[in-house]
């Protein structure tokens, strides 16, 4: 039985990895006696002498096969800003999902989302380019 | 009585042969004439120095003819006169008598054969003038149509040329529409394939402007609080659909 994953404290696609990959070294470990403690019970994964190993697989692959939504923009974005992007798409009615963020500074400002396949473009550039367009 | 029937006879014989002679002579003299007339239709087709040529020996063809027919009209009375002599003993006055005949018989003959000659050369002659005439105005007919055949040649020729100029003229004016057509198109493909690598200059330097701008004078919370503007505007829009 999988328990739910907080994926509220999860959020990026950075921290999904990092999970995984102590996930990954607890199963590892599991019968040494001196294994390190991992308290991962802020993304509602509680480990135990109980937790059996189907059960940390299953915590794997469902943050492996979790939904991404990916993320450019201009400038890093702070980490706090993603509790904002996180809320915003949850709020589109999107469920159990990890954000990915990445950098280009090209796009001038804004931001491009890029989701299932489908692709938006947010960013300024885009709007700069339909201004001009719009002038000719 | 023998003897008058042998003379009556021999006679009427003289008279065949003299007559024969005479026909003889007479169509020789019209097959002449006919060389003559056929030889000066042949030579009507020219005109000028080859007519009067032709004319003058025309004549002289008559004339030769004339003379070979009195002389085989005087060879033939001559040998009839001899055969007569050694086949008959005619008596004298009956000879003179024969022969006044002959001779008055001769005479006349000759002379209406003259008056025949001269009429007939009369006739060639009136023949041969016609026919100069005639030449003169066929050729100058065949002249006239020459010319109007040449005239209306060269009214074709030019309208012809006049035509074939025309059609050039119309066949070079497409020509020149469609170059000029097809330059049109390449100058507004070009112009368009200009104005688009402009438009695309012009906004990859609005937005490297842009970018600059909002790069440099844009913080990183002010980037966010525009991220967050746009989303907002998405939503409210709700073309942003996850």
């Amino acid at each position: 039985m999988v328990k739910k994953l907080n994926f509220e404290n999860i959020k990026t696609q950075l921290n999904a990895i990092e999970v995984i990959s102590l996930l990954e070294d607890y199963r590892q470990n599991i019968f040494k006696k001196n294994k390190k403690p991992v308290d991962l019970s802020k993304f509602g994964i509680k480990l135990s002498e109980e937790t059996s190993m189907d059960t940390l697989s299953s915590y794997i692959s469902l943050l492996k096969s979790a939904p991404i939504i990916n993320v450019v923009s201009a400038v890093p974005l702070e980490i706090n800003f993603l509790d904002v992007l996180y809320n915003y798409f949850c709020s589109l009615g999107i469920k159990d999902f990890l954000i990915s963020t990445s950098v280009d500074s090209s796009i001038c400002g804004g931001l491009l989302i890029e989701y299932k396949g489908l692709y938006h473009d947010l960013s300024l550039k885009k709007q700069v380019n339909t201004y001009v367009q719009q002038r000719k | 009585m023998p003897n008058l029937f042998n003379q009556s006879l021999s006679f009427s014989f003289d008279l065949v042969v003299v007559s024969y002679v005479l026909l003889f002579s007479i169509f020789f003299i019209l097959f002449v004439f006919m060389l003559g007339y056929i030889f000066s239709k042949i030579r009507t087709s020219s005109y000028g120095d080859i007519e009067k040529a032709s004319y003058e020996r025309a004549l002289k063809i008559i004339d030769s003819a004339r003379t070979e027919a009195l002389r085989i009209y005087k060879d033939s009375q001559v040998r009839a006169k001899k055969a007569l002599e050694e086949s008959f003993k005619l008596k004298d006055s009956t000879q003179e008598e024969f022969n006044n005949h002959l001779t008055t018989v001769t005479k006349t003959q000759l002379d209406e054969f003259e008056t025949f000659l001269q009429s007939e050369v009369k006739n060639f002659q009136k023949a041969v003038s016609k026919e100069a005439t005639e030449s003169v105005k066929v050729l100058g007919g065949i002249s006239k149509d020459v010319q109007k055949e040449v005239k209306e040649g060269l009214e074709d020729l030019k309208q012809t040329i006049l035509n074939e100029t025309i059609e050039s003229q119309k066949v070079i004016d497409k020509k020149v529409e469609e170059e000029y057509s097809e330059i049109e198109k390449e100058i507004a493909s070009y112009k368009q394939k200009k104005l688009t690598e402009v438009d695309g200059i012009i906004g990859d330097v609005i937005s490297n402007i842009a970018s600059e701008v909002f790069h440099k004078s844009f913080s990183v919370k002010e980037h966010q609080d525009l991220i967050v503007a746009i989303l907002k505007s998405e939503k409210e829009k709700g073309s942003l659909k996850l």
